[in-house]
């Protein structure tokens, strides 16, 4: 399933892939964990994982984190397609939604991070080109930030107010029902 | 020797430092200072623009309007020049907001559908719908670029209570928007359905089309009567100074102009509302012999309709047509609505429509009450209405109104203050100004709370 393209075929299922992070920790995952990651996905394709895949911008903390998700994602995958091929009965369903359920709490949980490493989080699933990693955590942020004034999230992000004074001139203007 | 001074120095520098940092690991400090310290601080206003938008995707419109489009440059770039993330723009969940006058989403809506630049595909809102759209369409009133007219995908228009919009913009936004489906006009005084728009109208599937009309809003909602100066009718009044055309232009914008758009072009028109309106009998045959693909047909509130019973109507089809025809009806599944009187409550609270060709006719004891009690609404509509049942301006009533009360109206004079309340009392030219707003208000409000006492 996952080996679509790549030439040794009959190794991939237990092929093993290593990521050295940016300070040159070492991670072994399986190839269907890496794979998540389209970047990883296309260098495997590519066949230019051998020694190791160095991920320069990704740190090892995150790094852990980032594999802790794909490995959980990676085998609901496989669960999701093995229960698709075979049919998919009442029995099957429970099991699914069950799992769903379960992998609904993981994200959850593994969400509950502060917003420094969710900012690093982002980044990383950016870069790995993870997409559920990405939309999950931009989720995140902006649950965070509905309903919140501007003043808010700056102050909730750490973020400088660097706005001109032609576009707070500007904003002004599009709010000015509010000082009517 | 310099040499060994300089050694001597480099030796002495590492133990000044020691010495000088050593009370200083002895300060103590609350755990939130290391905290901070401990994570540097993430620059999340320098996020690359595709991860900032990939946010803002998660947000509504209202949601980005009112927090993230303000918080810095980077932000605020990612929400106002990236057209794809106001494709859809939803306006729904946010009455509270309105409701307490926290946010203008009729503001926002106009700004999202701006910023869209012409990706807008489908625009949402609801029953506030009424302000939201309201609003919008000021915006498009106001002619800021015909919003609306860049969205070429839009299948689906409504124009609800509108007054800024006139023939100009919506011609426009027809033109540009050639998937639309279905248009709804309702309440906006300055369409004027004539050629040009008609030929406009030529691919629309479903028509809703229904005037203002002044009395109807006091009894609906507690909104306040439009200015004077936004409605067409009075502008035109006044402009021609003429009585004859202005009722001239009345019949042909209500009468003529409806019955013979429907007919002379939107052959495929499936489903028609008219409301408040002054088709005829003639108008409706017309209207019925010309569409063949109509199904739903509803006609509320057309006083012509209503002043011939339904017995008569029955005849009408059956005497005028062949039989055939009025199978090939049932066989089309066309529902008519006919509803007499717009107080009826029944219209207002049930809103169960009979899948029948013609079923209801519910007018008289809806009358009758209304003739047994002296309303405000009535008493307008006895002295008004008998000659000019086309009347739908408010302003228009009340200077009639007030015309014949007093048996004076002086045009010239009027053209400058378009008051209703122009007239009520004595007032020196001098406080008119200061006054009228005040006498036209306490009248209306009279009039609502006599219409609540009854």
């Amino acid at each position: 399933m996952a080996s679509a393209g790549s030439g040794d075929e009959k190794a991939a299922a237990a092929a093993m892939i290593t990521l050295i992070s940016s300070d040159n920790e070492k991670f072994e995952v399986t190839e269907a964990t890496a794979t998540l990651s389209q970047t990883i996905r296309h260098m495997i394709e590519d066949g230019c994982t051998d020694g190791g895949v160095p991920l320069p911008n990704v740190t090892s903390k995150i790094l852990a984190r980032v594999i802790e998700y794909c490995k959980k994602h990676a085998t609901a995958a496989a669960g999701e397609e093995g229960s698709s091929s075979s049919f998919s009965d009442a029995a099957f369903l429970e099991v699914d939604r069950a799992f769903l359920e379960e992998l609904e709490e993981f994200d959850d949980a593994f969400l509950e991070v502060d917003r420094a490493t969710l900012f690093d989080l982002i980044l990383a699933a950016n870069y790995l080109d993870i997409k559920g990693l990405l939309n999950l955590t931009c989720q995140k942020v902006a649950d965070s930030v509905k309903g919140k004034t501007p003043e808010q999230i700056r102050e909730m992000y750490n973020i400088v107010n660097d706005l001109t004074p032609e576009e707070e001139a500007e904003i002004r203007r599009e709010t000015q029902w509010a000082f009517e | 020797m310099p040499s060994l001074t300089l050694l001597a120095a480099a030796e002495a520098a590492p133990l000044r430092l020691r010495r000088r940092r050593q009370p200083r690991e002895s300060v103590t400090l609350p755990l939130s200072v290391f905290r901070s310290l401990a994570l540097p601080g993430r620059d999340w206003a320098g996020l690359p623009p595709k991860l900032i938008s990939c946010i803002l995707r998660k947000l509504d419109p209202v949601q980005i309007m009112l927090g993230a489009d303000k918080v810095c440059r980077s932000w605020r770039r990612a929400a106002r020049d990236e057209p794809e993330l106001w494709r859809r723009v939803d306006m729904r969940g946010h009455e509270e907001l309105a409701r307490r006058n926290m946010a203008d989403l009729n503001q926002i809506a106009a700004d999202a559908v701006r910023r869209s630049q012409g990706q807008c595909e489908a625009f949402t809102a609801e029953r506030t719908t009424l302000s939201v759209t309201d609003g919008f369409l000021r915006f498009l009133g106001n002619q800021e670029a015909m919003a609306i007219a860049t969205m070429h995908g839009i299948c689906s228009l409504q124009l609800v209570h509108n007054n800024l919009i006139t023939n100009q913009g919506l011609v426009a936004i027809l033109d540009n928007c050639p998937r639309i489906e279905s248009l709804e006009i309702r309440k906006c005084c300055n369409i004027i359905i004539d050629d040009a728009l008609r030929a406009k109208c030529a691919q629309i599937k479903s028509l809703k089309l229904v005037p203002y009309d002044p009395a109807r809003e006091y009894y609906e909602d507690d909104f306040e009567p439009l200015p004077v100066s936004e409605c067409s009718t009075c502008r035109d009044y006044f402009k021609k100074n003429n009585r004859e055309r202005y009722q001239e232009s009345w019949v042909t914008t209500d009468i003529n102009v409806e019955e013979h758009m429907v007919t002379a072009t939107v052959h495929e028109l499936r489903s028609l509302e008219l409301y408040h309106n002054d088709l005829t009998r003639q108008g409706l045959v017309a209207i019925l012999e010309k569409l063949p693909y109509l199904e739903y047909f509803d006609i509320c509130n057309c006083r012509n309709i209503i002043k011939n019973n339904i017995a008569t109507m029955r005849n009408l089809l059956g005497n005028k047509y062949p039989r055939s025809w009025l199978v090939k009806i049932k066989t089309k599944k066309l529902t008519i609505k006919l509803l007499s009187s717009e107080y009826d409550s029944r219209y207002k609270y049930n809103h169960f429509i009979p899948r029948q060709k013609i079923k209801k006719y519910h007018s008289n004891e809806a009358s009758k009450r209304l003739k047994g009690s002296f309303s405000s609404k009535e008493f307008y509509r006895e002295e008004l209405q008998p000659r000019m049942p086309t009347l739908e301006c408010s302003t228009c009533l009340m200077i009639e109104y007030f015309a014949k009360r007093y048996d004076w109206l002086d045009l010239d004079d009027l053209s400058d203050y378009y008051d209703p309340s122009y007239g009520l009392g004595n007032h020196d030219e001098i406080d008119f100004q200061v006054d009228d707003r005040m006498v036209g208000k306490r009248l209306r409000r009279y009039l609502k709370t006599g219409m609540e006492v009854i």
